[in-house]
C-alpha cells in the first residue's frame, strides 16, 4: 500500500512564525485536506510527492516527527531535502528502493485557497460508533478491517480509505505498518542498531522475507512467522483501535458471591491458599508499575492439583472490578470444554470464545476464552490475562505468543501464568525470588505424587541403529540382556492390580514393533498404539479412557491432557533427548490421579541416568516434601509408624 | 496520537527473551527440524512426503496411471505435459502455504521441484534434439492478482527461466474472470474456460514466424488440461508453434 506523506504545523511563536511541524500519512488526501483546511483552519500543508510505501512513510513520521520553524517555504526546501536524503541513505541499508522513487521526490506546498470545495469526509455517527466498538482494543490487518466494515454494511469499494483516514485524524485508531524497522538518527561513530521487527508478532530479522511487492511496487518485507493469521507486510497497514472500557453488561452482573466468600467454589486448602495469594497480586497496584517491571505471577501447580478450578475465583474477582479478562489456553478443545463450565459458573457474563474459524470473532464481552494464537489480534485490551499451560505446545519456545500475550494486555495489566512444569529459566527466577509465585504442591486428593522408579534397560535407539526396527531384533535384544523379564514382570503386576498401562516411547517408529512384541506376550490383553499421525487418535484415546484398551503405547503427544484413573506409567528410553524434564514430569503426572487409586506406578526405563531424569525426580520429591511440611497431605502420611515414608 | 508505550513493550520483551529461547535455520515446511535434505532445504520427514512422479504412463498429460481424460478429448492443441508430483493432500497443503497464505519464501522450493518436471519433459523422445525457445504462463485475473499479490505461475516461469537461460514471453492476455475451476462437471469446466484468453499482439509481432517455436507453458496444477488446451489453441492460431506443458502437480 502506498500513502501520501505530508506535514502540518501545529503552533506559532510570538513572531507569528510557524513552528513544530508534524508529519502525517494519508490513504485519501481529500479527507486530510477537508480536515485541516475546513475543520482546523490551517492555511497550508507541505506534501511530499509521489506516494510512498507505508512502512517508509511511517518511519519518516516517527524520526522527523516535529521539525524546526519554517521561515519561508522556498528557503526551507533545501533543508527538507537534506533531511530526506539522509533518511533515504539510512533506509537503503535495509531495504533497496527503486531509483524511480529516489529521484522523483519533491516537496510541494498545498494551500487552502486551492481547495474551496473539499469533499465531506465525516461519517455517519452511528456507523462511527459501531466501528469504534468493533475494533476497540484490537489490532487488525487492513483486510480484517475491511472485513469488519463489510459486516457493518459498508460495501462501497474504496470507502475504507476515507474511513481509516477519518479515524486516524480523529485519533481513534493508530496506524502501524505490519513490519517495521528501528532506524535511529545516525551517529556515525556508533554501530547502527539494525532491527527489523513484525509489529504484529514481534519476530525479528530471521523471519522476514523480501520480495518485489505488487502493492507498493518496491522491495517489500513480509513476516513469515505469523503468516497463518494473514500476511503482515512492510507496506500493509496494521490498525490499532483505541481501547474503550467495556461497560455494557457491567451493571447487570449480580455479584452473588463476593470474593471474600471463597467457600462457594469448593476448593481444597492448598488451592485456596494459591487463590488468596493470586488475588492479592491482582489487587496490588502502583509499586510494580513504578519500577517498570512487568507484573507476572506464576501458579506452579503439580499435575492433578485442579488448576482450572483455581481460575474461577480469579476471573470472578476481576469481573467484579469491571475488568475484561482473557483466558488463553494452547488447545482449541480446551477452549470448547471450558466455555460451558464457565458459562454455568457465571450465567450473567457474556463469554466470547475465539479460535481459528470461531463465529464470535468480532464480538465483545467481559470474558474471552481463546487459543493462544488469537492473542495476536488484540492491542492493549485486557486488564488481566490468564495463560494456561504456558509451557505447552505451542507456547513453549515461542516468542511470538509471548509477545502477543504481552501486547494484548493494557500497560498496567496483569498476567497469571499456570503451569505444572515451568520452563527452566522461569524456575531459576522463582528460585532467585524474582518472580512472584505460589506453589500448589499437592493434588486435590491430598495424596503425594508417585515417585518414578528407574529401571536399567537397553536403549531402543541402540537396538535399532538401522532405520526400520524389526520386532524380532527387539525381542532378541531384550532377551539377550535378560531385561525382558523385568518389563514383563512390571506389566503383569499392573494388569494384576487391574490398572491400565500408559507406555511412552521417544519415537513414532518404535510404536508398532513394540505393540507387536507386547501382543505376543499378552495375548488376552487389548494393546494399541497411537501417534500424532494416527487418524483414529481420538477414538483410541476414548477407548483407553473407557478401559477397553488396557495398554496404550504412544509418544509425547499424549504427555498431557489424557487422564485415566488407575493407570501406571512406563517411559521407555527415558534417557532419550526427546524427553526433557518437563515431559518426564508431565508423563509421570498421568499416574495416581484418582481419589480411589492415588498411588500409581511410574517407571523410567533407561540405559543412562540423565540429568533430565534426576531433575524430574528431584522436582517431584521436592513438591511432596513441601506438601508434607505445609500439612497438606492426608493424615495417614504423618503417622509415626509410617516414618519410613519417603517423600 | 494516543500514548505509545515502547518502553513498556521493550522491558517486557527483554524479560521474556530471558525466559524463552529461539531456534533458527529450520526446515522450510515444518519449521521444526534442521534441513538435513539440503538441496530442497527440507528435513528428511518433509522431503520423504513428496510423491514424485517417476514413471510416466499417459504420454499426453504425464500422469502416472492410465488416463481417460486424455483419451476422451478430441481436439488437443498442445503436444504433451509433464508434472513433478502427484497432487495429494500434503501437496495441496504445501501449495496453499505458498499460493493462499502467500509465503513466498517457499518459491525456491517449488522452482527446484518444477525443474524436475522440466527434466521429465526434456527426456521425452520428441524433444531430445530440439531446443525450447521460451517459457510462458497462464495469466491471473486482475481481481485474483489483487487478492494474492503475485501470480504463482509467472514466478515459477521466471524461476525456471533463470535456471535455464530461456526467456519468458507473456503471449496471452486474459479477457474475463472465469469461475473457480473445481466446480461443475468435466464438460462444464471445459466449456467454461473457452474464450478466456486472447493473444498478446505486441509480443507476437516481435517473434520471427518463419521457424516452428517450441513453447513451454508453466502452471501450478494440471487438473483437466482444459486451460492448457485453450491456451495452446490461441497460441497455435497465431504462431507456428508446438506447445508443451510443465506443471508442478498432477
Ligand atoms: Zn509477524
Ligand atoms: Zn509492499
Ligand atoms: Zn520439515
Amino acid at each position: 500500500m502506498k500513502v501520501q506523506l505530508y506535514a502540518v504545523n501545529h503552533s506559532r511563536d510570538q513572531n507569528g512564525m510557524r513552528i513544530d511541524w508534524k508529519w502525517y500519512v494519508s490513504f485519501k488526501m481529500q479527507v486530510d485536506v477537508q480536515y485541516w483546511f475546513k475543520q482546523r483552519n490551517h492555511p497550508y500543508l507541505i506534501v511530499l510527492k509521489p506516494k510512498l510505501p507505508l512502512g517508509i512513510a511511517l518511519i519518516y513520521c516517527k524520526l522527523h516527527h516535529s521539525f524546526g520553524p519554517l521561515k519561508h517555504f522556498n528557503q526551507d526546501i533545501p533543508q527538507l531535502t537534506k533531511n530526506w536524503i539522509r533518511f533515504m541513505l539510512l533506509h537503503q541499508e535495509h531495504v533497496q528502493l527503486s531509483e524511480k522513487l529516489q529521484k522523483q521526490l519533491t516537496f510541494q506546498m498545498v494551500q487552502s485557497t486551492q481547495y474551496n470545495n473539499g469533499m465531506d469526509s465525516t461519517i455517519n455517527p452511528n456507523l462511527e460508533r459501531e466501528i469504534k466498538q468493533s475494533i476497540q482494543g484490537r489490532e487488525l490487518l487492513l483486510a480484517e478491517f475491511i472485513h469488519v466494515l463489510k459486516k457493518l454494511g459498508c460495501t462501497i469499494e474504496d470507502q475504507w480509505s476515507s474511513i481509516i483516514q477519518y479515524l486516524y485524524l480523529n485519533e481513534q485508531i493508530e496506524i502501524k505498518s505490519g513490519v517495521t524497522m528501528n532506524l535511529k538518527k545516525s551517529l556515525p561513530w556508533l554501530q547502527q542498531q539494525k532491527e527489523i521487527t513484525c509489529h504484529r508478532c514481534g519476530s525479528g530479522k530471521e523471519n522476514m522475507y523480501q520480495t518485489l511487492c505488487l502493492f507498493c511496487e518496491e522491495h517489500c518485507l513480509y513476516c513469515e512467522h505469523c503468516i497463518t493469521m494473514g500476511k503482515s507486510r512492510y507496506c500493509t497497514p496494521l490498525i490499532r483501535g483505541k481501547s474503550l472500557s467495556y461497560m455494557k453488561s457491567q451493571s447487570s452482573i449480580i455479584k452473588i458471591h463476593p470474593i471474600s466468600n471463597l467457600k462457594h467454589w469448593n476448593l481444597s486448602e492448598p488451592q485456596l491458599a494459591a487463590v488468596r495469594t493470586a488475588c492479592k497480586f491482582l489487587n496490588e497496584t502502583k509499586h510494580r508499575i513504578s519500577t517498570k517491571k512487568p507484573s507476572y505471577f506464576l501458579i506452579w501447580a503439580v499435575t492433578g492439583a485442579g488448576k482450572t478450578e483455581m481460575v474461577f475465583p480469579l476471573i470472578q474477582q476481576e469481573i467484579n472490578k469491571g475488568h475484561q479478562v482473557m483466558l488463553a489456553t494452547p488447545r482449541k478443545d480446551v477452549v470448547l470444554e471450558l466455555q460451558p463450565r464457565l458459562q454455568k459458573a457465571f450465567p450473567y457474563l457474556h463469554i466470547v470464545t475465539l479460535y481459528g474459524g470461531s463465529p464470535q470473532k468480532w464480538e465483545e464481552g467481559n470474558l474471552f476464552i481463546a487459543t493462544t494464537h488469537q492473542l495476536l489480534r488484540f492491542w492493549q485490551k485486557f486488564d488481566c490475562i490468564i495463560v494456561d499451560e504456558l509451557d505447552a505446545f505451542p507456547f513453549h519456545n515461542n516468542e511470538m505468543l509471548q509477545y502477543a500475550a504481552m501486547k494484548a494486555s493494557k500497560p498496567h495489566g496483569k498476567y497469571i501464568m499456570l503451569s505444572a512444569t515451568p520452563p527452566t529459566q522461569m524456575i531459576k527466577l522463582v528460585e532467585q525470588d524474582q518472580l512472584p509465585h505460589i506453589k500448589v504442591p499437592v493434588r486435590y486428593h491430598r495424596h503425594p505424587l508417585p515417585i518414578p522408579q528407574r529401571v536399567s534397560f537397553p536403549s531402543l535407539q541402540q537396538i535399532c541403529s538401522n532405520d526400520q526396527m524389526e520386532f524380532t531384533s527387539l525381542k532378541g535384544v531384550l532377551h539377550k540382556y535378560r531385561v525382558e523379564k523385568v518389563l514383563l514382570h512390571h506389566i503383569r503386576e499392573t494388569i494384576h492390580r487391574g490398572a491400565t498401562s500408559f507406555i511412552f516411547l521417544p519415537k513414532i517408529k518404535y510404536i508398532n514393533p513394540f505393540v507387536d512384541y507386547l501382543r505376543t506376550k499378552f495375548k488376552e490383553v487389548n494393546i494399541q498404539g497411537v501417534s500424532s499421525i494416527d487418524k483414529q487418535r481420538e477414538q483410541k484415546v476414548q477407548a483407553f479412557r473407557n478401559r477397553e484398551i488396557e495398554i496404550l503405547v504412544t509418544t509425547t503427544i499424549l504427555e498431557r491432557g489424557v487422564t485415566v484413573p488407575n493407570t501406571d506409567v512406563y517411559i521407555i528410553d527415558a534417557d532419550s533427548n526427546m524427553f526433557d524434564e518437563a515431559a518426564l514430569v508431565q508423563m509421570a503426572g498421568r499416574a495416581g490421579r484418582s481419589m480411589q487409586y492415588p498411588d500409581g506406578k511410574v517407571y523410567f526405563y533407561s540405559n543412562e541416568k540423565t540429568k533430565s531424569q534426576v531433575v524430574a525426580m528431584k522436582q517431584i520429591k521436592q513438591m511432596n516434601t513441601l506438601a508434607k511440611q505445609k500439612g497438606y497431605l492426608k493424615e495417614q502420611y504423618y503417622r509415626k509408624d509410617r516414618g519410613d515414608f519417603n517423600v | 496520537m494516543f500514548e505509545d508505550k515502547p518502553h513498556f513493550i521493550q522491558t517486557q520483551l527483554r524479560f521474556l527473551r530471558s525466559i524463552f529461547s529461539n531456534n533458527l535455520n529450520t526446515c522450510l515446511i515444518c519449521k521444526e527440524t534442521a534441513p538435513t535434505y539440503q538441496t530442497l532445504s527440507l528435513c528428511n520427514t518433509c522431503a520423504s512426503m513428496i510423491p514424485w512422479i517417476s514413471k510416466v504412463i499417459c504420454p499426453i498429460c504425464g500422469r502416472f496411471e492410465v488416463c481417460y481424460d486424455c483419451v476422451r478429448k478430441s481436439n488437443t492443441y498442445y503436444e504433451y505435459s509433464r508434472s513433478a508430483v502427484e497432487y495429494n493432500e500434503t501437496m495441496r497443503e504445501w501449495l496453499a502455504l505458498y499460493k493462499y497464505r502467500g509465503n513466498e519464501r517457499l518459491e525456491s522450493l517449488f522452482i527446484k521441484m518444477f525443474d524436475y518436471a522440466f527434466q521429465l519433459l526434456l527426456m521425452s523422445t520428441s524433444l531430445k534434439n530440439y531446443p525450447i525457445h521460451c517459457f510462458t504462463y497462464i495469466p491471473l485475473s486482475e481481481q485474483r492478482l489483487q487478492e494474492r499479490g503475485f501470480n504463482q505461475a509467472e514466478r515459477f516461469a521466471r524461476g525456471l527461466s533463470r535456471l535455464h537461460q530461456i526467456p519468458v514471453i507473456e503471449l496471452i492476455k486474459r479477457v474475463r474472470h472465469t469461475e473457480k475451476q473445481s466446480v461443475g462437471s468435466w464438460s462444464n469446466r471445459f466449456s467454461n474456460i473457452q474464450g478466456a484468453f486472447v493473444i498478446n499482439e505486441k509480443e507476437v509481432k516481435r517473434i520471427n514466424k518463419k521457424r516452428v517455436m517450441r513453447i513451454v507453458v508453466i502452471d501450478d496444477v494440471y487438473t483437466t488440461g482444459s486451460t492448457l488446451n485453450e491456451y495452446a489453441k490461441v497460441i497455435t492460431a497465431h504462431l507456428p508453434a508446438k506447445v508443451y506443458g510443465v506443471t508442478w502437480a498432477r
